[in-house]
């Protein structure tokens, strides 16, 4: 992923070069709630579509495999 | 390492999902008693002479006992038999073991709508057995790529009421 300081043309690019008005944060302090939040629902999507499987494939009056 | 808590919240969900699959592929084959779709073991055919093979010469459908019936199919380029020229008539609850391999290339059986699928290869007899739980036709189709009329390989289950089934096309033993 571009930070900031990378996508800005014609800079020095690199973290002993910021350009104005950037700061430096630590780690913990970056927090991606979007990307949280994306992620969040793909996974709850794909749990609940797993979940769907289950009558799709089982509670169907249709022949199944049993032997 | 020093890891993000976020990376660790869905590197943590991401575990739990994978236990989670094996956890209910596992289940469905111990709990759940779930089959899949075999070849006969020990027994291979020669694809060149299967035709003239003992049952594959006369395919169709041979009664066992009362609720259970076989069914010895040919999947070939571009029909299966019986099934394609002729629909395939089958009694509902009863117990019916498929018995199908082809001459010519790879083909698949697939029921859809249904759990019955299977992949035919040339030189082996790939075999399910299953019931039908009620009395209406099912269609059948070829899900792997055989040729250039692949796309219209297709069959037909009739299923009937086991007090309709007409055994008068039965294949004798
Ligand atoms: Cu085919």
């Amino acid at each position: 992923m571009s930070t900031p300081e990378s996508a800005a043309p014609g800079k020095a690019s690199g973290p002993e070069a910021p350009s104005e008005g950037s700061k430096e944060i630590s780690l913990d302090e970056f927090e991606p709630y979007g990307t949280l939040a994306v992620t969040g629902s793909y996974f709850v999507l794909l749990l609940v579509l797993y979940a769907l499987l289950y009558f799709v494939e089982f509670a169907t009056h249709a022949p199944h495999i049993i032997d | 390492m020093h890891v993000h808590r976020f990376e660790k919240l869905w590197i943590g969900l991401s575990l739990l999902l994978i236990a989670g699959f094996i956890g209910i592929v596992l289940f469905g084959f111990t709990v759940m008693d779930l089959k899949v779709p075999g070849i006969e073991e020990g027994r291979q055919v020669d694809p060149t002479t299967v035709l003239s093979d003992e049952e594959f010469s006369r395919p169709g459908v041979r009664k066992i006992s009362d609720d259970h019936y076989e069914v010895y199919m040919i999947a070939q380029q571009f029909i299966f038999r019986p099934g394609s020229t002729q629909p395939l008539t089958l009694p509902a609850n009863t117990r019916i073991t498929f018995h199908m391999t082809a001459p010519d290339v790879m083909h698949g059986f697939e029921v859809p709508g249904s759990g019955l699928n299977a992949t035919i290869i040339p030189g082996q007899i790939a075999t399910f057995s299953t019931r039908f739980p009620e009395a209406k036709s099912y269609g059948i189709i070829c899900h792997q790529y055989c040729g250039a009329a692949h796309h219209n390989m297709q069959g037909k289950i009739n299923v009937v009421p086991p007090s309709e089934f007409d055994e008068s096309n039965l294949i004798s033993q």
